[in-house]
């Protein structure tokens, strides 16, 4: 019989892990510095405006919500696909998606011109908005994932793991339509007013999520000294180059729609010719960094054997996923806004002129202390719950492991 | 300083009008706008669907250079040069409730200018992508914004196609009584909704502008001038392509 | 690992099933406490209590509704107002917050209106004693204001205007005026 899988919670006592933890615990407190600042004194301090209405911290906030979900992927694939290999890192995957909600969450409401009125988008909800039907997807999530974690832990209620996942499947689907379509719907930008927005969220979804929990399971695994198999990586890394390959061909078919009709030419060229920044960020770190490079190392004959070369295309689809939503987001808003179509428009309030954007050291504190508090969760929690297995060994994952190693150091301490 | 032009205005307004009255004299071929279009509304009276407050603007008797409607804003609804906050915002984190467009054709390079503001579409995409409900319209259609419940979350901005709103990015101090406005919410023009509601008729804008090119009035209503005008002359919406039906018209685009 | 050492009474007996008895007996004195406390605090005449206020007896003597009422409900009848006004347009005046500035904000000797959020001021003196957020002013003016020149100036013509049957726009009167001014 196969050996079972047991969990355990990290020992956690060791300087590095307190490090570790003061580190991100720092970040979230500079973060929450940051929201101070920009809250005491309103948003001038950062470098939003009235053109740019969304900025850096919807960059972090929407990259985080939707990697959130992607990172649920793993378990869904083990508890919806039936995938037993993924069942181990189910757990992990859960937790990670619920700390990334947390810390993407924390993000968009603290950039809220009156965070202290959150209570509010509780207590009146206009049902025709899809930002309000994100405020009953979220909490919906963490309920979800929350019962599923719960699930698997329990061992009387491991039956339903299998309904309980689909439900937090179908519900993360769900979650990313409707982030994506806090764009898509926006009928009065160029850069938005795509449905293809909603299933490339998804996808993108699935390859920054994928990106986080492997680079974090394989930082866990190498602190904590568990054994992670080859062959674990190994699937991850061949799924990741799949995700990769998908987010390329959406790209390719939102621009190439686009590129069709002539009342986009000029928002296309923007982005993909003279929009300096955008353009830079669009070629070099979205299709660059952030497809390109990865997918060459994922697939490449020796780069992909190596645990380091993968620990970087995975940085590289999270760099290029953060690029990307600067694209999408930032880009979407500089581009001016069709209001007089045929005239050359001008005004004191930036018709027909490209907005400028120069992000604040506020915005990008608050930004990075989304990501250390969903860092942070996740160092305590599997310090105190078991959600990290004690060994992906290839014995214990691999289905056709066969101990041909050791056959062979016999053979050789035989041959001296 | 603006309190002192204001003064010198009131001044230059009570002088002329009263030489006017004293001389009798209305002079002959200027043409008589139609006075009292609204009545005014019992204060306890709720707005009623009955009316449909909207603007017509026509951009041929715009005159290029010309701002009166845009100061007659600020001063009225106290932003920008009607106020003294809004110090440490930078240009582009001013608040504009009305601006002044040119627009230049491409073939003949014509230019003309034209005043642009909330349109109050009657399906407004502000009041549908709003989380909290705090935008909405009002039953005679005008769209405004509830900062009580606004959170600052600036969607509406993101999805309104003419770009009519802003939000404020610090602390005020210098509002007017009837038109609140603070740090971290979101605002627009609320069509002179104090005056409408205290049955003055018209809004700043349309008071201000020397050319007559900006005309309030009630489009449900086929007895306004707003509706015999609308009648009269081919009128468009902008972005119709949206099918907003805004209560805000042009001529002359 | 998880259960670290509890010291809160209230924490041991929530972790304990067998101490529902004192749960409930908790939440028992908790009610008896609020109760009395209401009660207390509603027999405990408002007078001898909180900061003096400073009332302008000028703008008269009463308030639309008794003090003590609108102690404890200015701000019921200032929201229900709110979305009135806000929602409806109705502009009654009674609970109209610009008729509470217009009434309670005073002057300085320098006879120049003084925020009523200014510390000692009507509004603020009490909130500052209960130590009730007053978020009110965030959005709306602190002090009359009657420099707003466009609704002066309108009511002025409309007044004009229903006497005399003329226009009413600043530009006709200009030009009423120079072409008055030629003859």
């Amino acid at each position: 019989m196969k050996p079972v899988v047991h969990y355990s919670a990290i020992e956690g006592r060791s300087l590095a892990f307190w490090g570790l933890l003061g580190t991100f615990g720092l970040f979230l407190v500079l973060g929450l510095g940051a929201v101070w600042v920009m809250e005491h004194n309103g948003h001038h301090v950062t470098g939003m405006n009235n053109q740019i209405i969304w900025g850096l911290p919807h960059v972090f906030a929407v990259f985080m919500i939707i990697a959130a979900s992607g990172i649920l992927n793993v378990a869904s694939i083990a508890s919806v696909f039936g995938k037993k290999m993924y069942k181990p890192l189910s757990r992990l995957s859960a937790l990670m998606a619920i700390a990334f909600l947390g810390g993407g969450l924390m993000v968009l409401m603290l950039d809220l011109g009156r965070p202290d009125r959150l209570v509010i988008a509780a207590t009146y909800l206009n049902p025709k908005s899809v930002f309000a039907w994100n405020i009953l997807l979220y909490p919906g999530f963490f309920a979800a994932v929350g019962a599923y974690i719960w699930f698997m832990m329990e061992r009387r209620m491991n039956r339903y793991t299998h309904q309980i996942g689909l439900f937090a499947f179908v519900w993360r689907l769900l979650l990313t339509t409707g982030t994506g379509s806090i764009f898509g719907f926006v009928v009065a930008r160029n850069g938005y007013d795509a449905a293809v927005l909603a299933p490339m969220f998804i996808i993108m979804s699935f390859g920054f999520g994928l990106a986080i929990y492997l680079l974090s399971l394989m930082a866990t695994c190498r602190w904590t000294g568990r054994e992670l198999g080859d062959s674990v990586v190994r699937q991850l890394k061949n799924l990741l180059g799949v995700f990769i390959a998908a987010m390329f061909y959406f790209v390719f078919v939102f621009h190439l729609t686009s590129l069709y009709g002539t009342e986009n030419h000029s928002f296309e060229n923007f982005i993909l010719v003279d929009g300096g920044l955008f353009t830079q960020l669009f070629w070099i770190g979205w299709v660059g960094v952030g497809l390109v490079l990865p997918l060459a190392i994922v697939y490449h004959p020796s780069m992909s054997k190596s645990r380091a070369w993968i620990g970087i295309a995975c940085a590289m689809v999270i760099a290029g996923g953060l690029a990307s939503m600067y694209v999408i987001i930032i880009g979407g808003q500089a581009f001016p806004m069709s209001i007089f179509p045929g005239f050359e428009v001008s005004s004191s309030f930036g018709d027909g002129q490209i907005a400028s954007y120069a992000p604040s050291i506020w915005e990008l504190g608050l930004g990075i202390g989304g990501i250390a508090l969903a860092l942070a969760m996740t160092t305590f929690a599997i310090k105190v719950l078991p959600f990290v297995p004690d060994s992906l060994s290839d014995e214990l994952m691999d289905p056709h492991y066969t101990p041909a190693k050791e056959v062979e150091v016999e053979a050789e301490t035989d041959a001296a | 300083m603006n309190e002192q032009k204001i003064d010198q205005y009131r001044r230059d307004f009570f002088t002329k009008a009263t030489a006017t009255a004293a001389t009798g004299v209305i002079a002959p071929g200027v043409m008589l706008m139609q006075v009292g279009q609204a009545q005014a509304r019992p204060l306890d009276q709720a707005a009623s669907n009955k009316n449909r407050w909207g603007l017509l603007i026509d951009s041929n008797k715009c005159a290029d250079g010309c701002s009166d409607c845009v100061k007659a804003c600020e001063s009225e609804n106290a932003w920008g040069s009607g106020s003294t906050d809004e110090q440490k915002s930078d240009a582009g984190q001013k608040a504009q409730w009305i601006r002044t467009v040119t627009l230049k054709n491409k073939l003949t390079s014509k230019e003309h200018q034209l005043p642009m503001m909330c349109q109050h579409c009657e399906q407004p995409p502000c009041v549908d992508v709003c989380p909290t409900g705090a935008s909405f319209k009002r039953a005679d259609g005008i769209v405004l914004v509830d900062k009580h419940i606004c959170i600052g979350c600036r969607y509406c901005m993101m999805a309104c196609p003419y770009k009519a709103r802003s939000f404020i990015h610090e602390d005020l101090h210098d509002q007017s009584p009837d038109v609140p406005r603070g740090k971290g919410t979101v605002e627009s023009c609320t069509l002179c909704v104090h005056k409408i509601d205290r049955g003055d008729g018209t809004t700043a804008c349309a008071e201000a502008c020397t050319h007559q090119a900006i005309l309030f009035g009630d489009l449900n209503d086929p007895n306004s001038t707003i509706s015999i005008e609308m009648k009269k002359h081919a009128t468009t919406q902008i972005r119709a392509d949206l099918n907003l039906n805004t209560g805000v018209r042009y001529r002359g685009i | 690992m998880f259960a670290q050492p509890v010291t809160s009474k209230w924490v041991l007996a929530t972790t304990n099933p067998a101490n529902l008895g004192v749960i409930v007996k908790q939440i028992r004195n908790l009610f008896i406490f609020l109760t009395l406390s209401l009660v207390m605090s509603g027999s405990v005449m408002a007078d001898s209590v909180g900061p003096e206020l400073k009332i302008n007896r000028a703008n008269g003597d009463k308030c639309v509704l008794p003090a003590d009422e609108m102690r404890k409900d200015h701000m019921k009848h200032l929201q229900h107002q709110r979305d009135d006004t806000m929602r409806d347009g109705i502009r009654t005046e009674k609970f109209s917050l610009k008729e509470c500035i217009n009434c309670h904000a005073n002057k300085d000797e320098a006879d120049k209106y003084i925020p009523v959020n200014a510390p000692g001021e009507f509004c603020q003196s009490c909130h500052a004693y209960t130590s009730v957020k007053l978020d009110c002013f965030e959005c709306h003016a602190t002090k009359p204001r009657d420099t707003a020149f466009h609704p002066i100036v309108s009511d002025k013509m409309k007044a004009f205007a229903d006497v005399h049957d003329a226009p009413k726009t600043k530009s006709m009167l200009d030009t009423i005026a120079a072409k008055a001014g030629a003859k």
